[in-house]
């Protein structure tokens, strides 16, 4: 069974008096657990928009959205936020940390907010640390990080919830070279322990990392092979 | 979501603007102590009015003659115009005393009377030198001339001497038996001009007493007027004498305190509503040019009272005003930079009512300490001085006001997070 099934996905967007933006016109894909997946297309595409979808932070105007073979119901808040919550992990090119919070704090948030006992989510948190070698962080505030280290912080805070499904936007777009490829290396690995990763990426040589590489153009999807 | 859990979250926003905590914490205290206190005035200038609820209906003329000082003969004139009248007339109905007067005797100084044994006086507190106090009146010579003393012992006012520096003094029957004419003893006396001010907002004065003599027991025991209402005409004279004490007072002994006798001085009379009424009451009580302006006094005293009033509720409605404004500008600067935290906590997983669940604790952790701290600062300040009276209410209306504020920002909040699209609060801080 696929753990991502899109059927004929449109994504409008209604900017009052101004035209409606097709952002997706008719998206149709299957994705199996465990693949990794590149997602490319020039800017205004709709990467970040299908991306959005696929993370449950943003409706789907027409279509369905099948996630790990269930139907994913926009309209009910409780549902997509425990979606998010506990099914998927999102990595972001500012990486989307409480900066003026502790390493611990901005790992553990999911699971605090999953309602996991402190204490639980502290030993938790301290575990994903360990597994994107940011141990020695753990204590320290995110302000005081380099970028590359924030975006492990980001990696750590996305896997801590043991998700089925990581969705990365331009994850080294904030990065040197030589940091975005260890990132996309920690990324692409997860795939070993049978979690599906979706990375949003202008990069050729990330995308080349990837299983699968998919284009989008005017809204729709074109794979490459 | 667990409550431990919002807290937890809730306490992230504190960290990060420290400065900015800080000051609205500040501020609350001082809007909350502001708000008391200017509540607190508006009790303190009530009162009067509140006493005197029947200003609005009907209206008052003052009658008196200490405040405006007038010689004996006119005094004397304008009491039996108003006796002559206040008995006979419908336009009258009602008279009230503006102050209070009690005395309090220094236990020491009557050891061996057994006063403890009085009801009124067994509740004592033992540490207190003083029994609890008791009506009085001050008598001075045009009062006693109008209303004489029936006796039960002693002498008359006019008719006895007292010891150098000592004050005559005629008391109630009850002491009879434990005191004879010629005993002395210390008495503190405490007075206020207004009813609605307590022992701890009044003058006060030491005081030598000597006893004249022992009030007639049928002068005594009526309970009318007793706690400071109105009583009608005709138990004026009665009421004054429902006292423990009456303190005489000759023109030539050195009375030792100031404005003593306002108690009697001040009446406020109480006019029906019967069309002209207030007129007639001026012009029947004015042969002697001395009521009528005195009424005009009172107008506009009253008129003065409501002005007072008016005051603080437009210092109160502009210190809301203020204290919305500079929380909500506070609240509001916080909320900019909450966005995007709140976008963090939703792609993590919550909910907008969430975000909204840890905005609102957060407003409470912020509110509740300066909020009491300034309650309790503001019952030592205001509790009761020259212009302000405390009250639970204050408290309570001022901490309702800034709930209500911050209430009224975290619905604003929910309403323009519900409106914004979750993919651009994402947006917002990707940028
Ligand atoms: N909230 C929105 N309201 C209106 N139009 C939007 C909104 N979000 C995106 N769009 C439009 O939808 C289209 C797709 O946007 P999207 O952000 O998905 O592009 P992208 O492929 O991620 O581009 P980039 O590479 O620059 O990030 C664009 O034309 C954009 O202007
Ligand atoms: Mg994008």
């Amino acid at each position: 069974m696929s753990i991502i099934e899109l059927k004929n996905v449109i994504k409008t967007y209604y900017t009052g008096s101004e035209k409606p933006v097709h952002a997706l016109r008719g998206i149709n894909l299957k994705v199996e657990a465990g693949e990794s997946i590149a997602i490319q297309g020039v800017s205004g595409s709709g990467k970040s928009t299908l991306l959005n979808i696929l993370g449950c932070l943003d409706a789907l105007t027409e279509g369905e959205y099948y996630l790990d073979g269930e139907k994913v119901q926009f309209s009910n808040n409780r549902h997509i936020a425990d979606i998010r919550n506990k099914k998927i992990g999102f990595v972001l090119q500012n990486f989307g940390l409480l900066n003026d919070r502790y390493v611990s704090d901005n790992i553990a948030l999911p699971l605090l907010l999953g309602n996991m006992s402190k204490s639980k989510a502290d030993k938790l948190a301290m575990e994903a640390a360990k597994s994107t070698g940011i141990e020695k962080l753990y204590g320290k505030k995110i302000k005081k990080l380099s970028g590359g280290e924030r975006q492990r912080v980001a990696i750590a805070r996305a896997i801590v919830t043991d998700p089925e499904l990581i969705l990365a936007d331009e994850p080294t777009g904030s990065l040197d070279k030589a940091t975005g490829e260890q990132v996309v290396e920690m990324l692409v690995k997860m795939t070993q322990s049978g979690k599906t990763v979706i990375i949003v990426t202008h990069d050729d040589s990330v995308a080349e990392r990837c299983g699968r590489r998919l284009y989008i153009e005017d809204g729709l999807i074109r794979e490459v092979i | 979501m667990k409550f431990s859990n919002l807290l937890f979250i809730s306490m992230f926003q504190f960290r990060k603007n420290a400065l900015g905590y800080l000051l609205a914490c500040i501020e609350i205290f001082i809007v909350v102590l502001l708000l008391i206190y200017v509540l607190s005035t508006i009790r303190y200038y009530n009162i009067p009015i509140k006493t005197l609820e029947h200003v609005e209906s009907s209206r008052l003329v003052n009658y008196g003659y200490n405040k405006i000082q007038r010689s004996d003969a006119e005094l004397k004139a304008a009491i039996l115009a108003f006796e002559n009248y206040a008995y006979n007339s419908s336009d009258i109905s009602r008279i009230g005393r503006t102050g209070w007067i009690r005395t309090s005797i220094l236990k020491e100084s009557v050891k061996d009377k057994g006063l403890e044994q009085f009801p009124d006086k067994t509740g004592s507190d033992p540490e207190d030198p003083y029994f609890p106090g008791n009506n009085a009146l001050v008598y001075d010579r045009l009062i006693a001339e109008k209303f004489p003393l029936t006796l039960e012992k002693g002498y008359q006012f006019t008719t006895y001497a007292t010891d150098e520096g000592c004050i005559p003094v005629i008391l109630h029957s009850q002491y009879m038996d434990r005191f004879n004419v010629g005993d002395t003893f210390r008495v503190r006396l405490q007075w206020a001009d207004q009813w609605a001010r307590d022992e701890y907002d009044a003058c006060e004065a030491f005081l030598t007493v000597q006893v004249a003599g022992f009030l007639n027991k049928s002068n005594y025991h009526t309970e009318i007027g007793a706690g400071g209402s109105f009583f009608t005409a005709d138990m004026l004279v009665t009421n004054a004498f429902n006292c423990d004490m009456i303190l005489l007072r000759d023109e030539n002994a050195n009375f030792p305190v100031d404005g003593y006798d306002f108690m009697i001085s001040t009446f406020l009379i109480e006019v029906s509503e019967s069309s002209g009424a207030v007129e007639r009451v001026i012009n029947q009580l004015s042969p002697t040019g001395f009521c009528a302006p005195l009424g005009n006094v009172i107008d506009d005293s009253v008129y003065m009272l409501k002005q007072k009033t008016a005051k603080p509720i437009i210092n109160l409605i502009i210190l809301i005003i203020v204290a919305a404004a500079a929380i909500g500008g506070i609240n509001g600067m916080n909320q900019i930079s909450q966005k995007r935290d709140f976008g963090i906590y939703y792609i993590c997983g919550a909910t907008w009512g969430n975000c909204i669940k840890t905005d609102i604790l957060r407003n409470v952790l912020i509110i509740t300490i300066p909020a009491v701290l300034s309650g309790v600062l503001s019952y030592f300040l205001f509790r009761s001085t020259e212009t302000n009276v405390l009250n639970l209410w204050d408290f309570i209306i001022a901490i309702g006001v800034i709930a209500a504020i911050y209430i009224i920002s975290s619905l604003w909040y929910v309403i323009n997070l519900q409106r914004m699209k979750p993919a651009d609060s994402v947006k917002e801080w990707e940028d």
